[in-house]
């Protein structure tokens, strides 16, 4: 049987959002790395439509 | 422009927005020489004061904007002492406007009577002018609330001599530029909210031969400059009122998201947007988290207040805080902290200045143009560096801190705006 590719093996993890979850594979010496997003408005709908009716102007 | 030809047609907001910025930049505010506050501010009339802030009542003001109302009433000579003004002021005899809708701008409780001096900023571009009056120093002052003799005595000893003297020097200085200052000052370590300390030099040496070729008896120079040369802070009131007349000069402008002004009252926090003239939007003044002066501790600081955040709104003060690195440990954070507010502010702006450079970030413009949507968007609310008072009227300054305008304030103008032009 062939070996797993070394990415599988030694997986590199992006981690979007949340960033407890980073923390938590950071700790564990994971390789992994956070990006930083937030769901438009704070995931505010009422917010998310004002901005959406906004961008047909 | 056609579509499809490799242009971007504008939207009607960014085309708005474009010439927001592009008025605001191209303003070109100059201080002419200092008044009193009713010979020149449209709209004062006598027994009314400006504050900070957004409008506010007597009834809903915070102690150390009362504080400073009570010792103003005094300074004025409506009454003899502070209590008989509160008196006054619960009787509804003292009419209450904030500066920003009389074309001022005031730091801290802002608040400007009508025999104070004020320096006249006019912008030499599009014509409008900017008040603000002069800066007292530090410690036990009017604009943080105190009203004790000491405080009086200086204020009457600014107006005997120190505004007089400088009165005569503009007439021999014209109109000094205050943009060059103020991009020279941000090579200098100024950002130009908490740290003036370098802007302010150069307007003391700028203003030194014109003081002294007045003619005034030489005691009178020494004890003005040694004055201005004390106090850091003695160009804040010229950076804000040179940047409330580059920001009115971008505002009023149809389908504009632009963000024209931020202040506090220390109840309320406000802002205004150039496509929504005459509108205010507000929500709780929040409390900056504080670096407290020797003697005084968590607990003691009062709500954010005060017209100095017009510098953020410029993109100046805590949005430019890498150009001061010195100012950061005053604030309580690292030069790293500095950095990252600096580009975190990228994401709520749609502009560079292009006068105003950053030497540590290879001279990019700051930031400029706040934009409601961005804001609101992205979640990140705009971070200000700022002077704290004393919770109690009386005591007057007790640190330095940073706050973030509030969320609510953005949510409420997009609302409007959508309401208006949507």
């Amino acid at each position: 049987m062939r070996e797993p590719a070394r990415f599988l093996r030694e997986p590199k993890i992006i981690n979007v959002g949340a960033k407890h979850f980073y923390d938590d594979l950071k700790s564990q010496g994971a390789d992994t790395v956070h990006v930083d997003w937030r769901p438009p408005a704070g995931g505010d709908r009422e917010m998310a439509d004002l901005l959406d009716k906004l961008k047909k102007l | 422009m056609n579509k499809g030809e490799g242009v971007r047609e504008l939207g009607k907001i960014e085309e708005a927005n474009e010439k927001a910025v592009k008025k605001i930049m191209e303003a070109k505010p100059t201080v002419i020489g200092i008044k009193k506050a009713r010979d020149v501010i449209p709209g004062t009339k006598e027994h009314m004061l400006l504050h900070a802030g957004p409008p506010i009542t007597w009834e809903r003001m915070c102690d150390p904007q009362r504080g400073a109302v009570m010792g103003a009433a005094v300074f004025e000579g409506w009454v003899d002492t502070p209590e008989e003004a509160a008196k006054m002021a619960e009787r509804g005899e003292i009419e209450f406007a904030a500066c920003h809708d009389h074309d001022s701008v005031g730091p801290m409780a802002g608040i400007t009577s009508p025999s104070m001096s004020v320096y006249v900023v006019k912008n030499e571009v599009h014509g409008n002018m900017a008040y603000c009056n002069l800066n007292e120093g530090l410690g036990k002052v009017l604009r943080y609330g105190a009203y004790s003799e000491e405080v009086l005595d200086r204020l009457r000893w600014m107006e005997s001599e120190m505004a007089p003297l400088l009165a005569e020097a503009f007439k021999r200085s014209g109109p000094i530029d205050l943009v060059g200052i103020m991009a020279k000052a941000l090579h200098m370590g100024d950002e130009l909210h908490c740290r003036n300390t370098a802007a302010s030099l150069i307007f003391l040496k700028t203003m030194s031969p014109h003081m002294v070729e007045t003619g005034f008896d030489g005691k009178i120079v020494s004890r003005v400059m040694e004055f201005m040369g004390r106090n850091e802070l003695t160009f804040l009131q010229l950076s804000m009122a040179a940047s409330k007349a580059m920001l009115d000069a971008g505002h009023g402008i149809d389908y504009s998201t632009v963000v024209t002004t931020m202040t506090r009252n220390g109840t309320d926090f406000g802002i205004r947007v150039s496509g929504l003239p005459g509108q205010w939007f507000t929500a709780p003044a929040p409390k900056p988290k504080t670096l407290f002066f020797p003697g005084f501790k968590e607990g003691d600081e009062g709500g954010d207040i005060g017209d100095s955040a017009i510098m953020e709104t410029m993109g100046l003060g805590n949005f430019a805080c890498i150009c001061a690195p010195a100012v950061v440990q005053v604030v309580g954070g690292t030069v790293k902290d500095a950095e990252n507010f600096t580009r975190e502010m990228r994401e709520v702006t749609i502009a560079r200045h292009k006068a105003f450079t950053i030497p540590y970030m290879n001279f990019e413009g700051t930031s400029l143009g706040i934009d409601i949507r961005k804001v609101v968007e992205t979640g990140i609310e705009p971070s200000i560096n700022t002077g704290v008072t004393h919770k109690k009227a009386g005591v007057g300054g007790v640190g330095f801190g940073l706050v973030r305008a509030p969320m609510d304030c953005f949510k409420k103008a997009l609302r409007a705006f959508v309401e208006k032009y949507g």
